[in-house]
């Protein structure tokens, strides 16, 4: 594709128009180097062998019992969580886009809580609860006389399981009521005219017609739960395809190569998962017949016993899924209970003086405040000027660059992790410099993980801003330049600002590419890790530094509710949060 | 097809601060096309829900029948409501859309399902589009698709709610026909909700002119038109020239009225037979604009009924002309002329004469 076609594609709607030229070029090759390159990397890297090219790799992996079982393993829990999470998420999604209650956005918010789980020490936190010398498992022993002699989790993919859903649950919920929220009330009303009713009406139209949104929230469980380096750790669960490829790289004999061969296979499978989604829910023809939307009639009072049910309903599942925050709380701040007892000890500040004391664990809180806050930069400006070209603007590669944008979301964080570890690990031409020792390859990690959602984010956004907005400005003089910052731009505002702390907050609590990049600099010198990666270290320190992890852990849950509290409040209730994938 | 008539006995309804229904009383008959016409948000849409369930009036009770409707739930009163926007299901084809009443109806084999579907489907008009989804269809088809799925349970009553609202007006004249053949040849009683006074007066059996949640006439077409009982009526269906004055005499018979207008003017009216007027009452005199027949100045036939004016706004609508002139109290009176094709058309600023028959003086009450 040259240069040439390009300006003149865009030169078809108009005048040379060098904003989106410049804004195409730039962020294509942006992402060809940041995102494509590096996974490319990870699939050629896999086939090179000894003697040449071929699939010895793959060969040699499939050999090792326990790495098919480590892959086995990560489908199987996969799958599980994904049930599991549909179980709690659906009914709760039917629940709060259907009825309202006392309370009510009280239980909106303390619902998304449980994505906000701090990596490593969350689930550790649960070991802490609900392992076999747990507190819980201690106090119901105690107290009720409930024997659990392996307690409620321990080393078993049952376990892993369990913390998965916990975690992401939400993730079902969340999708399924932003399309249960946007059914046109008629289309039940007039089922309902026609003699359906209960049960029948739910799964024979509101069913189908959430089915996209749902369907959204199963891809994202599944891939989630596929890049979960974190839970198997904590549970000592060893044989998991995702944290095999993380012991991999770090043990001193571990074969890098099947690293490689475990991310190559589990892109392979999000791909062909993300092609099947696609094929079976034809999401546009589900997305066109809307007249206009009726009176909300279907938001029905709870009352009597059918509250009270919601609230039982509610407060079990917000109790269950906030565990980690409470765990890592009392890890925090509480002296642990003796073996076998569940009583705490009393007050404990040895982790805050810890993290506040040392000038290196000082640090990973800046430098992931500062990571983060780059990384929601670059995905708003990015995310928004790849959006608007998607939108607005006609061009060569336009299919390209919209698969590439998408690609973070269908690709396990751990390949694209591993891809950057390889990548740029190499020197550049003619230096010694790499750039995977450089800090700022940490803030691209991050911004390129969370891209798809600031870029879909946008474009939805654009896409109800009628293109009539930009040209009655126009057509009253305003530049393009000025329609854009006097017209589009505050049209998008909420969006931006919303995607940007969204952003923000994924990049905060990142694991893959925190744990495996490890770059030498940081931004106030020597010191270049992430707050995730500390936490991993300080409870790879055995007993001694759980204190310390667990102030980490409640620094990370304090600016998660502070940035959800304040989305809440920039979106308000029309808007959506976009949630994703960490 | 069972038929019923359906009464409305004193519904009320209130959101909040908004009165939605005030009273509403209806008697419709068997088999009869009743519209409820009125301007957009004046509660008529509030009473077709209450009438299929969806929404529950405070007072009042519904008769389908002689059966008290009140408390059975939407999905069991057996009426058939077509949407403004249709609403149809985007993820299931025509025929599963039209199909999705009968699952519900007494059992029927697939066969028996598949025939109905098809006679309903050949009665809109839509046999071979079968498979399409709705997403497939144009605003017509996908109009008509919305009719056979309400048509094939069979029902009781069929409610429509501003259902040509989404189309062309090319399209609406020849849909609102449509409408009328098929409710004709079904013989069902039908509720139709709009805010368009020419698609009522074309395809109504009975009219009802709601404004404010309040029924102000009922009536057939004609009548409505013709002989509007308050002023909002005549106001809101076509147009009207209102006249505020004084009934200054009745005559013996009863039947002719004289009137002097605020402005001092004496109108010679006749009246129905059936009202009676009292000498000095206060009274709207409405005269329609094709009623009044423009003169050049001066030149009126006879002194009876003629008003002066001068021309303020002339517009060329094609099968008429539309003068606005203004009296000399200031006062600004429609005049439509028809056919001006072989007519001379008065200019802006030009001083005419105006008149009309006694007849055409309809009078109304002042509230």
């Amino acid at each position: 594709m040259s240069g040439k076609s390009i300006v003149g594609s865009f030169r078809k709607r108009g005048a040379i128009d060098w904003f989106s030229t410049v804004s195409y070029v730039s962020s294509m090759l942006l992402l060809l180097i940041f995102i494509l390159a590096p996974i490319l990397f990870v699939f050629v890297g896999v086939f090179r062998v000894d003697t040449g090219w071929g699939f010895d790799n793959f060969f040699r992996y499939w050999a090792i019992p326990s790495m098919r079982k480590g892959l086995w393993n990560a489908l199987t829990a996969g799958a599980l969580t994904t049930v599991f999470s549909s179980i709690i998420g659906l009914p709760i999604a039917y629940v709060m886009t259907r009825y309202r209650f006392p309370a009510f956005n009280l239980f909106k918010v303390l619902l998304t809580l449980p994505l906000i789980m701090p990596p490593f020490i969350g689930a550790f936190s649960i070991v802490v609860m609900l392992g076999r010398n747990g507190i819980i498992t201690n106090l119901l022993r105690d107290i009720l006389g409930f024997q659990l002699s392996q307690g409620f989790v321990s080393p078993s993919l049952m376990s892993v399981v369990i913390v998965q859903t916990i975690h992401l649950w939400p993730l079902i919920y969340l999708n399924t009521s932003a399309s249960l929220s946007k059914i046109d009330p008629s289309l039940e009303e007039s089922a309902r005219n026609l003699g359906a009713s209960g049960l029948k009406l739910f799964y024979r139209i509101t069913l189908p017609l959430a089915i996209p949104g749902y369907i959204a929230g199963v891809f994202l469980t599944f891939i989630w739960s596929l890049s979960d380096i974190g839970s198997p750790i904590m549970l000592s669960f060893g044989k998991y395809a995702p944290s095999q490829a993380f012991w991999e790289l770090v043990r001193v004999e571990g074969i890098v190569e099947f690293a490689s061969v475990i991310c190559v296979i589990l892109t392979l499978i999000s791909i062909i998962l993300l092609i099947l989604v696609n094929r079976f829910v034809s999401l546009k023809e589900y997305a066109t017949v809307r007249v206009g939307a009726a009176s909300s009639t279907i938001i029905k009072q709870a009352r009597g016993w059918v509250a009270v049910g919601f609230y039982v309903l509610l407060l079990l599942v917000i109790t269950i899924s906030t565990l980690p925050h409470v765990g890592t709380f009392i890890i925090a701040f509480a002296e642990l209970p003796k073996y076998g007892s569940w009583i705490l000890q009393g007050l404990n500040l040895e982790g805050w003086t810890t993290v506040f004391g040392r000038a290196e664990t000082q640090h990973l809180v800046i430098n992931s405040i500062i990571y983060a806050t780059l990384a929601g930069l670059i995905d708003v400006l990015l995310g928004a000027l790849i959006g608007f070209i998607l939108v607005r603007k006609k061009f060569v590669g336009k299919t390209f660059l919209d698969v590439m944008s998408i690609m973070p979301l269908a690709v396990p964080g751990v390949v694209i992790a591993l891809g950057y570890l390889f990548f740029f690990s190499t020197r550049l031409p003619g230096t010694t410099f790499r750039l995977s020792s450089f800090w700022f390859i940490l803030v691209i990690a991050y911004s390129m993980r969370r891209l798809p959602y600031s870029v879909r984010s946008s474009h939805a956004v654009l896409q109800q801003i009628h293109v009539s907005l930009e040209e009655a400005a126009q057509n009253l003089g305003a530049s393009r330049m000025w329609t854009m910052l006097k017209v589009t731009i505050p049209l998008m505002y909420a969006g931006l600002i919303a995607g940007g702390t969204m952003s923000f907050l994924t990049a905060f609590t990142e694991v893959s590419t925190s744990l495996m990049v490890q770059p030498l600099h940081g931004p106030l010198g020597v010191h270049a890790r992430p707050i995730t990666l500390g936490i991993y270290s300080e409870i790879q320190r055995g007993a001694g530094g759980y204190a310390a992890a667990g102030a980490l852990g409640v620094i990370q849950i304090v600016i998660a509710a502070l940035c959800f509290y304040f989305v809440n409040r920039v979106v308000g209730e029309t808007g959506e949060l976009s949630i994703g994938v960490g | 097809m069972k038929v019923v008539n359906v009464k409305l006995v004193h519904i009320t309804k209130r959101f909040e601060d908004v009165t939605a229904a005030d009273d509403v009383c209806l008697d419709i008959s068997e088999g009869q096309f009743f519209t409820l016409l009125g301007p957009s948000g004046c509660g008529k849409t509030t009473i077709l829900r209450i009438i299929a369930g969806f929404t529950r009036q405070d007072f009042g009770d519904v008769y389908f029948g002689n059966r008290i409707i009140n408390d059975v739930p939407p999905h069991k009163r057996n009426t058939g409501l077509v949407f403004q926007t249709y609403a149809l299901w985007p993820h299931m084809k025509v025929f599963d859309n039209v199909a999705f009443g009968l699952d519900f109806r007494d059992s029927m084999t697939k066969d028996e399902k598949r025939k109905r579907v098809n006679e309903t489907l050949n009665l809109v008009g839509l046999e071979g589009l079968e498979n399409r989804l709705p997403s497939q269809l144009s605003g017509g088809q996908q109009q008509r698709v919305a009719l056979a799925r309400s048509l094939v349970i069979e029902p009781q009553v069929l409610l429509l709610d501003e259902p040509l609202s989404n189309l062309d007006a090319k399209l609406r004249v020849q849909m609102r026909t449509e409408i009328k053949r098929i409710q004709k040849r079904l013989g069902i009683t039908t509720i139709y909700v709009t805010h368009d006074q020419e698609e009522a007066l074309s395809i109504s059996d009975e009219i009802a002119i709601i404004n404010m949640g309040a029924v102000q006439q009922i009536g057939a077409p004609r009548s409505i038109y013709e002989d509007p009982d308050n002023s909002f009526v005549a106001g809101f269906i076509g147009l009207a020239n209102f006249l505020w004055g004084r009934i200054l005499e009745v005559d013996e018979s009863g039947l002719t009225a004289t009137l002097t207008t605020k402005e001092g003017l004496e109108i010679i009216t006749e009246l129905d037979p059936d009202e009676i007027w009292e000498k000095g009452g206060d009274v709207i005199a409405s005269v329609r604009p094709e009623a009044i027949v423009l003169h050049e100045y001066g030149s009126t036939p006879s002194p009876i009924n003629r008003i002066d004016g001068s021309v303020r706004f002339t517009s060329y609508l094609g099968n008429r002309v539309r003068y606005e002139i203004k009296t000399a109290w200031g006062d600004t009176l429609r005049v439509d002329a028809y056919n001006p094709r072989h007519q001379y058309v008065f200019k802006e600023g030009e001083r005419v004469s105006m008149s009309f028959d006694s007849r055409d003086v309809k009078l109304i009450r002042t509230e």
